[in-house]
């Protein structure tokens, strides 16, 4: 009986300990991010970016919630770059750890897995990596700092236009257009085709081709491309996928007046592997550490100074993500999910490290920002060629092959 | 037997009583402890009972997720389309089991790999299957109580048919062609009818296990339901439970299952996942082929040796 007694009170103190841990003033954030697995990579960097953001608000005494400091307590779990387990942990951090809000992960695929959870227990939900539209629009819950893949396109289409303009590129131009067979891809191709339809005189594409992620060998798609003799190779692909078709486009010998990966070209890593191949490729970017605003100035010192890496643009949309989150929470001056929500969406973060300088949402949850061109030069350079009005250098065109 | 009715007992009522007491967290760990129980109690019919080893069981998930979101999408009620995603899925173990069926031990494994992939391969490269990026149902109302109970049953559905399978001459028959095929072909056992059986009636489960997995998460892609870590797990579940046993892949499940989701959601041992289940495997296979129900019978014997018999042992499972 006295044992009774005692387990029945050890059971009364824990319940009430796991009450009070709850009841604490700390605002609770989940993320869910592939930290290990096939988006490793650039979701480790996403982990990095979120963590400091969220230690920077941390180190300066916690968010202002309703006139009150609260300290965050961020619980980032590693999906295993598992669509399923993604969804499932999301769930995880909302019925068990009892979070206010959720970041989302990294890649159209997770975050497809993951943004149809929020929906179910009306907890807000913001991702910065993810860019397909067809993720928008379904929830109101759910908001995104990646603007649109079709305005990547157009942005490039508009970059070439403008290198025609000036006469570095001859029209009429033909387009080789390879995609990777998912929305992302099917998304750069649409805006891709609407430009060129909507401009027929001046482009035509001769050559489209779909690929599967994480493809083994580019020989055969390379070899169509090779065939079809167009004058600029237009890709879209993840950023293992841009290493291993560039490498093989190299060895093949192959020869285009301009080439691009969509948003991959400007990575380190991708320039590191690939050495002289990289050279002369341009990719438009969600963001640049170039770009001349004196915010982004601050935010490269101190990302550099705090983690030892120069920040690329999946840090800095992680790093923005967390800090439009937390400006939101503040502006809703409470930790009621539907207060969080309208906050994000009416949001407008105006000292934004993102292009454009001003971070909205628009009615689909997704932003919608201008997009950055860069090009990589000789000796592992990189100069941002458009917007005109914010390049440090001349864009390079055509490749000048030796 | 006993101690195995007993156990099946202790799971019937965890599952089908869960939703009066548990919180919504804790059944969402139950719905993947049934989908798990499903998968590893299902594989374990051929893999176990029979002895042939698939590393190809995450296209029966496969067929039967993309069959529910296409339909639904079509217009159809999620529940009408579980039969037809049963259906294909039976389809296409029997297309694969013609051919695979006359291969033996690794050949036969390293044969249903490249069937695996082979669909992987098939649903990233298609229009209507969404590419990589995969299908979503329709956004209509979800209705999380349902399908937690759509699965439970499932999941004692699939154990209920695995005893009564291992009681008949059926499973008598599937017992004689995992210890020698050549024997039991001698005896008059139509061996590749028999493993084609016990192909598509696993199949059949998994299927309609792949229509609930599409409905409960809303989105599907093959990177997620024709992944072969999913194939892996599924042949991993009954192995350390105790492959060939009944009990074995419920517990093989519900550790392999409620374990990761624990151990990825836990910051100090979320990088070590993959080592705890190696480092279990790795135990398993050196010390104790029977996995957990062998070890649960070994300590039983030393209970009994020591005078102090362990009650609810799962003799027989």
């Amino acid at each position: 009986m006295r044992l009774l007694r005692e387990f029945s009170r050890a059971v009364l103190a824990l319940l009430l300990l796991h009450q009070a841990a709850f009841a604490q003033d700390v605002v609770r954030l989940g993320a869910v991010l592939p930290v290990t697995g096939k988006e490793s990579k650039i979701g480790s960097a996403y982990k990095q970016a979120t963590e400091l953001a969220v230690k920077e608000v941390n180190d300066a005494g916690g968010v202002l919630v309703g006139g009150k400091k609260l300290k965050i307590e961020l619980s980032l779990l590693d999906d295993t770059s598992d669509a399923a387990k993604s969804a499932q942990l999301v769930e995880q951090l909302i019925t068990q750890t009892k979070v206010h809000a959720i970041i989302g992960g990294y890649g159209s695929q997770l975050v497809q897995a993951q943004s149809v959870v929020p929906e179910r227990y009306g907890i807000p939900y913001i991702s910065g990596g993810a860019g397909a539209t067809s993720i928008y629009g379904r929830s109101k819950w759910v908001f995104g700092t990646l603007s649109p893949v079709e305005h990547l396109a157009t942005t490039q289409m508009d970059f070439l236009q403008d290198l025609v303009s000036t006469g570095k590129l001859k029209a009429p131009l033909s387009i080789a257009l390879i995609t990777e067979q998912t929305e992302h891809g099917n998304d750069y191709a649409k805006g891709v085709k609407a430009y060129v339809a909507a401009h027929a005189a001046g482009w035509t594409i001769p050559v489209e081709q779909k690929f599967e992620l994480y493809t083994a060998d580019y020989r055969p798609l390379l070899g169509r491309v090779q065939a079809a003799k167009a004058d600029l190779f237009m890709a879209d692909a993840h950023l293992e996928d841009f290493i291993s078709m560039q490498r093989t486009y190299a060895q093949m010998g192959l020869r285009n007046q301009m080439i691009t990966y969509g948003a991959r070209g400007a990575d380190e890593k991708g320039r590191k592997t690939l050495g002289a191949a990289a050279d002369y490729i341009f990719a438009s970017g969600w963001w640049s550490d170039l770009l001349p605003y004196p915010q982004v100035k601050a935010f490269n010192a101190r990302y550099k100074a705090a983690t030892g890496v120069a920040p690329e643009w999946y840090h800095a949309l992680g790093y923005e993500t967390v800090r439009a989150l937390l400006v939101a929470l503040q502006k809703a001056g409470s930790l009621e999910p539907e207060k969080i929500r309208s906050a994000l969406a009416e949001l407008r973060l105006t000292d934004s490290i993102l292009p454009g300088g001003v971070l909205t949402f628009t009615k689909t949850g997704q932003a919608d920002l201008p997009f950055v061109v860069t090009q990589n030069k000789p000796g592992g350079k990189v100069d941002l060629v458009w917007p005109k009005e914010s390049k440090t250098g001349e864009p390079v065109a055509p490749i000048p092959w030796q | 037997m006993k101690g195995a009715r007993a156990w099946m007992a202790v799971l019937a009522a965890t599952l089908l009583l869960a939703p009066l007491l548990a919180e919504r967290g804790t059944l969402n760990d139950l719905w993947n402890v049934a989908f798990a129980v499903v998968l590893a109690s299902a594989w374990n019919l051929l893999g176990g009972f029979a002895g042939q080893i698939s590393l190809g069981y995450s296209a029966f998930v496969g067929i039967g997720a993309y069959t529910t979101v296409l339909l639904a999408d079509a217009g159809w009620n999620p529940w009408l389309t579980l039969p037809v995603a049963a259906a294909l899925a039976v389809l296409f173990s029997v297309v694969v089991g013609l051919p695979t069926f006359r291969l033996r031990g690794p050949y036969f494994s390293i044969a249903t790999i490249g069937v695996g992939e082979a669909v992987r391969v098939i649903a990233s490269g298609m229009e209507f299957t969404g590419g990589s990026s995969g299908l979503r149902m329709p956004s209509a109302d979800f209705h999380f109580l349902s399908n937690y109970y759509g699965m439970a049953v499932l999941a004692l559905l699939t154990v209920g048919v695995m005893a009564y399978v291992r009681g008949q001459a059926f499973g008598l028959a599937l017992s004689a062609i995992r210890q020698d095929i050549d024997a039991a072909e001698a005896l008059g056992i139509p061996s590749t009818r028999y493993k084609l059986l016990a192909h598509a009636l696993s199949a059949a489960l998994v299927g309609t296990a792949g229509g609930l997995f599409a409905m409960n998460f809303q989105y599907i892609s093959p990177g997620s339901v024709f992944d072969f870590r999913l194939s892996l797990s599924i042949v991993l579940m009954p192995i350390v439970g105790g492959i060939g046993t009944l009990v074995g892949p419920v517990l093989g499940a519900v550790l392999f299952s409620y374990l990761q989701i624990k151990l990825l959601a836990s910051p100090t041992l979320r990088d070590s996942y993959l080592f705890i289940y190696g480092g279990l495997l790795m135990l398993v296979m050196l010390f104790e082929p029977h996995g957990m129900v062998g070890l649960w019978e070994r300590l039983v014997q030393l209970g009994r040796r020591a005078g102090r018999p362990v009650a609810g042992a799962p003799r027989g499972g």
